[in-house]
């Protein structure tokens, strides 16, 4: 089976203090395809540069990410800094369509529908609520139809009417695409992976079993 | 989903054609969100755009004409000090957005398919799309006002707009190499500047330099773009010292060079 992602000698890490502080060392891994992925790690742990490494975002001090060839990946969700703030949500909705060739009117249309926003969306991003921007980066990025999809702590801020709408979403998308979730929700990462790694001390560690997974991360 | 179902969407990018139309879109897609960014849906930002050139080079002529030097060789002074100052003005432009094209817009590169050279190339069409603009709009404004006549060599001029504009771009992605090294690069750049302005034929031709000055003053690219520019506007102006290989010596040095740097230091420049 391709691997979805191939990572080769990967390390990144952020000068504290003039010393290399380590977020991710040499790291070397072919993550599966066909599978949903769940990455777990405490806070500070790295999950959020493991993703942006993963979405070519940040690049690595050394090794290189490789995805299957053809695969449409997701921005990562969740991941405010992707939108511009002083645009309105219309204004980074029509960015957005043009970068994948989507119908304007056809992307505002879904997610006007899916984030229920009303006339916020045509407010600038930075006037949003955590809450709103939340459910504004959710609603566009399951409007688009990518082969995998990103989710990085997407709905801890939404409220739970929203989060369950997000949950069934991604219960549709389940059946065409897969996942790469981070979160701290184990249920979230129970119900849509089928394979997990735990991020400790700049590696990764792989269970084929969630519930394992999920065992060992909880004794970090 | 099933092993097979990876890449589902190869077909959109396994061709040649297709890459260009993803590249189409990026370009697209950048350019919105520049736009949308610098005027928004107020007018007012488009208006300045043309209010603040215009009325730079109404100050400096009428300094000129205070100073009892009108346009030199006949040539009419608001077209004279137009030519000097927009061409200056586009080139710094171009450079003072290029330093800090990709570091203020990381965020962009959460979407896979845009790379810094994007980011670069999307301003630069900015950029350039906006120069242009100006210099027709106030070319035309100076023609309805009967402040200039007819520009002798349209073509070349346009041509001339587009060299210097691709200097200011390939100049500013230096920069912003060599800034990631030293951000105090953008402090020296804002002085250089400053200096420029007073150095590079927005005021003067190099015929009214006493001699002396005039061997090196003319070390300074943006001094040949103002001659030339000049001779390809007026019919009374024919430049004996513009020289069109020399800038363009300089343009090939900074484009190998900034492309060299951009590919060695990229990870340093995106770096957060």
């Amino acid at each position: 089976m391709t691997p979805l992602i191939t990572m080769e000698n990967v390390s990144k890490f952020y000068r504290v203090k003039g010393r290399k502080h380590y977020v991710l060392r040499d790291i070397s891994l072919d993550m599966p395809g066909g599978m949903s992925i769940g990455i777990l790690g405490r806070n500070g742990a790295g999950k959020s540069t493991l993703v942006s490494v993963l979405s070519r975002a940040i690049r690595p001090n050394q090794g290189r990410v490789i995805w299957a060839p053809g695969i449409e990946v997701s921005w990562p969700m969740g991941f405010g800094a992707a939108f511009v703030g002083q645009l309105t949500g219309q204004e980074n909705l029509k960015v957005v369509s043009r970068f994948y060739g989507r119908d304007w009117r056809d992307l505002v249309a879904q997610v006007e529908d899916f984030a229920e926003l009303g006339e916020y969306l045509d407010m600038p991003l930075e006037t949003y609520s955590s809450g709103m921007r939340s459910r504004f980066n959710f609603a566009i990025s399951v409007a688009m139809d990518f082969d995998c999809y990103i989710f990085d702590e997407l709905m801890s801020v939404a409220d739970a009417r929203f989060r369950q709408r997000a949950e069934e979403e991604m219960h549709r998308l389940a059946g065409r695409s897969t996942f790469v979730v981070v979160s701290h929700r184990m249920k979230t990462i129970q119900t849509f992976c089928q394979c997990v790694y735990v991020l400790h001390n700049g590696k990764l560690h792989y269970f084929d079993n969630v519930q394992e997974g999920i065992e060992v991360y909880e004794r970090l | 989903m099933s092993s097979t179902d990876l890449g589902r969407n190869r077909d959109r990018r396994s061709t040649f054609i297709g890459a260009l139309r993803v590249q189409g879109r990026v370009l697209n897609g950048l350019l919105t969100r520049e736009l949308a960014s610098r005027f928004g849906k107020r007018g007012t930002g488009m208006l300045f755009t043309f209010l603040i050139p215009g009325g730079q080079i109404v100050i400096i002529a009428l300094l000129r004409v205070f100073s009892g030097l009108p346009g030199y060789a006949g040539m009419p002074i608001f077209p004279f000090t137009a030519c000097g100052l927009l061409f200056f003005r586009g080139w710094r432009n171009m450079v003072t957005d290029q330093i800090d094209a990709v570091r203020s817009s990381t965020g962009l590169l959460y979407f896979r398919q845009v790379t810094e050279l994007d980011i670069y190339l999307g301003r630069f069409l900015v950029n350039l799309t906006i120069n242009l603009t100006v210099a027709v709009v106030i070319y035309m404004v100076m023609r309805i006002f009967g402040l200039s006549g007819p520009a002798q060599e349209p073509l070349y001029l346009l041509l001339l707009l587009l060299l210097s504009n691709f200097f200011g771009m390939v100049y500013g992605m230096t920069l912003a190499s060599i800034g990631s090294f030293f951000p105090v690069i953008r402090s020296i750049n804002v002085l250089t500047m400053r200096v420029l302005l007073f150095l590079s034929g927005v005021f003067f031709v190099v015929p009214e330099l006493p001699p002396a000055v005039r061997e090196y003053l003319l070390w300074n690219p943006l001094l040949h773009i103002a001659e030339l520019s000049r001779t390809y506007y007026f019919i009374e102006y024919d430049t004996a010292y513009g020289d069109l290989s020399y800038v363009l010596k300089w343009v090939g040095g900074f484009f190998v060079t900034a492309f060299l740097l951009e590919r060695l230091f990229r990870d340093r420049i995106t770096a957060r």
